[in-house]
């Protein structure tokens, strides 16, 4: 069974679409057990983690000669779904422009500020532009990067993306972001404050 | 630097969460001129960055602009054509505001609100590094005046103009106007319609507390 050491910016789906396979099939396949029970979500891995992946099937398909063909792929779509927030408030049916590896694409985000599209497994990159009052805004992201929440880098990476100056002073950060929360500042990261710093970022 | 963010398969419930607290910089000429509300520097073009977010724009009527912040100080840049002329970096500091009966407290609400307190000090605070500045006690508050109309609002206005050209000193209190710190109580008094003598007493003191909170 061939393995894949993670490394930053994989994630399940990038995984899957590099090697040819439904995402689900690895991550649900018994050898992977063990690291379904470690990061329980397949599209936050850390960067040293084992993917074990199972053999591709082959399938034959009867077609005559002189004639077109048509195959679907199967498996689940990859999307970004990100909720844009500027000082806490939703940034609610504002027109934006992405591009995603070289593809720009164009929508609106809702009225929560919720904005979902389609992107291809293995991108890395994007960046995401919006005009509001007069301002050009731009978001540069690194796709499938955000650590898991057990992991230092997974919290610094969720608070910094909640707007908590994390390159500056993290404890402070994590105070703030306690108090924010109504938990103790105790500046430290533990299991109630994870549970809370997951429910507010999203993942 | 970027943010990261999660790729997700489709129909899942999760989100990735992306908000940037605004802090508010305002560009503006020396201040009391000549009034609080036409001190902004107006169209100035500006660039600001942090953590993976660039916000491009210029300033309104009022010479503020709203700094997106991220994980890392922010960068802001002054732009003529295409060329930087003046580059700031900006740290917020997530804690809370000192007390308001603190010097350094009501200092941070007077700059929040944008009043100017200069740059003297090591720490850019207006505060002399060889002479730090007491709080002037609170002094009563005037009488009031029987004829005093509170609908005549021009009469009201050229009060607050005469305030602000000839600040009321008490006798007893010597206060240098050319610190910054008292310069902006005055402002702050002259601009709310209180007793302009750069002193923080209990009207000063409560209305710089709700104006600081609300900024």
């Amino acid at each position: 069974m061939l393995e894949h050491v993670v490394s930053q910016g994989d994630c399940i789906s990038s995984i899957a679409e590099q090697y040819g396979l439904a995402w689900s099939k690895v991550w649900n396949d018994p050898a992977n057990a063990e690291l379904r029970c470690l990061r329980k979500n397949p599209n936050v891995l850390f960067p040293g983690d084992v993917v074990r992946l199972p053999e591709r099937q082959s399938r034959d398909e009867e077609g005559a000669t002189g004639l077109r063909h048509s195959f679907k792929k199967t498996g689940a779509l990859v999307v970004l779904r990100l909720r844009l927030l500027l000082d806490g408030r939703p940034r609610r049916n504002r027109p934006y422009r992405i591009i995603v590896d070289g593809i720009w694409k164009e929508g609106r985000t809702d009225s929560r500020g919720f904005l979902e599209l389609s992107i291809p497994g293995c991108a890395r990159s994007a960046k995401l532009c919006l005009t509001e009052d007069g301002f050009q805004d731009i978001y540069d992201l690194c796709l499938g990067s955000v650590d898991p929440i057990s992991t230092e880098s997974g919290a610094i990476h969720r608070l910094a993306n909640l707007g908590y100056p994390t390159n500056t002073d993290l404890p402070s950060a994590i105070r703030a972001f306690q108090i924010s929360a109504g938990l103790e500042a105790t500046g430290r990261m533990d299991a109630a404050t994870q549970t809370k710093l997951e429910e507010a970022y999203g993942l | 630097m970027s943010s990261p963010v999660a790729r997700l398969p489709a129909g899942s419930s999760l989100f990735n969460t992306i908000d940037r607290p605004l802090v508010r910089v305002f560009f503006q000429t020396s201040p009391s001129f000549p009034e609080s509300d036409l001190r902004g520097i107006a169209d100035l073009r500006f660039r600001v960055e942090s953590s993976g977010f660039v916000r491009a724009g210029q300033t309104g009527p009022d010479g503020k602009i709203e700094v997106p912040m991220g994980a890392s100080p922010a960068t802001l840049q002054l732009l003529v054509g295409n060329d930087v002329v003046s580059t700031y970096e900006i740290t917020a500091d997530p804690g809370p505001l000192d007390s308001i009966d603190k010097l350094s407290g009501q200092q941070q609400r007077l700059r929040r609100l944008g009043y100017q307190l200069g740059h003297e000090g090591p720490d850019g605070d207006g505060v002399g590094a060889t002479s730090p500045r007491q709080i002037l006690p609170p002094r009563p508050p005037p009488k009031p005046d029987p004829e005093d109309d509170e609908d005549d609002r021009e009469d009201k206005a050229e009060q607050k103009k005469k305030r602000r050209d000839n600040p009321t000193v008490s006798e007893d209190h010597f206060v240098d106007f050319t610190f910054s710190t008292e310069r902006s109580i005055l402002d702050f008094q002259a601009d709310h319609a209180l007793f302009a003598d750069a002193r923080v007493g209990p009207q000063t003191k409560a209305k710089l507390a709700k104006e600081g909170e609300r900024s």
